[in-house]
């Protein structure tokens, strides 16, 4: 599922509220109702529950040490009872990186490119065996091979990703949410939903103005 | 590029994420209002 819409209007905001992320900004609060397979937020194990969405940003935010530690840390921490060996394999072939990357585990993360950096992120997030990757602004390039690795991924996650690449999210996305900022009735500009829809659908007939507006380009 | 109907397949399964009339302030000044929206599994 894909969050959609113009800088400002709530995209990362609400992906912060889905793995509690937002309680670390003391001056936000939240009001209203989230659950997570029927269980309200706060019922969650804060720890429990951001291992299960694990947030990804557009910078890389690697560990100053190897490619193979970079993948195992989390994993690690979080008391990983099995093979780490096959789950850092698994981790970096899910990312399409086993190949390229399997005879230099013991080298400096650091060394690669941006491009595998940012898949060495995704692969430390798959390490923590997660349910809903979130990911905001993840893909800033729109680079293919990131894209390819995002299409395979969501045939086993509920990946859920901010962007603002429509040509993408067209080509990879089942569901799209359109966010946008609208001034209420204290006169105030809020972010809002407008819209929530398969992508073909919110694309190709999208039921509100704003949304045709903002899918063709035209703001 | 969706191999079935996601709204077809949604009918009846159970939800993994519901999202109800979320708000989120600054300092009391509404930054996101009155979001609502249910999230179906990847996979089932």
């Amino acid at each position: 599922m894909t969050l959609i819409g113009a800088s400002g209007s709530g995209k990362s905001l609400l992906l912060r509220c889905l793995n509690r992320f937002i309680e670390l900004f003391p001056n936000l609060h939240v009001s209203g109702e989230i659950n997570y397979r029927h269980h309200a937020l706060n019922e969650w194990n804060v720890s429990q529950l951001r291992c299960r969405m694990p947030m990804l940003f557009s910078r890389p935010s690697l560990l100053p040490t190897s490619i193979y530690e970079n993948v195992a840390f989390g994993a690690r921490v979080h008391g990983y009872q099995g093979d780490l060996d096959a789950l850092v394999q698994s981790s970096l072939q899910q990312v399409d990186l086993w190949q390229a990357l399997k005879n230099d585990l013991g080298k400096p993360a650091l060394h690669l490119s941006l491009e595998q950096q940012q898949r060495l992120c995704l692969a430390r997030a798959i390490a923590l065996q997660p349910e809903i990757p979130l990911l905001d602004d993840f893909d800033t390039a729109a680079t293919r091979r990131i894209e390819e690795c995002l299409y395979h991924l969501k045939q086993t996650y509920t990946v859920i990703m901010a962007t603002h690449h429509l040509r993408q999210v067209a080509r990879i996305s089942d569901w799209t949410a359109f966010l946008a900022l609208q001034t209420n009735s204290q006169g105030q500009m809020v972010g809002q939903l407008i819209e929530y829809a398969p992508t073909y659908l919110l694309f190709q007939r999208p039921e509100h103005p704003l949304t045709g507006e903002y899918v063709s380009g035209r703001f | 590029m969706t191999a079935v109907d996601p709204i077809a397949v949604a009918v009846g399964q159970d939800a993994l994420v519901e999202v109800r009339q979320l708000s989120v302030f600054y300092r009391n000044q509404p930054l996101l209002s009155d979001v609502s929206l249910t999230l179906y599994p990847r996979n089932w």
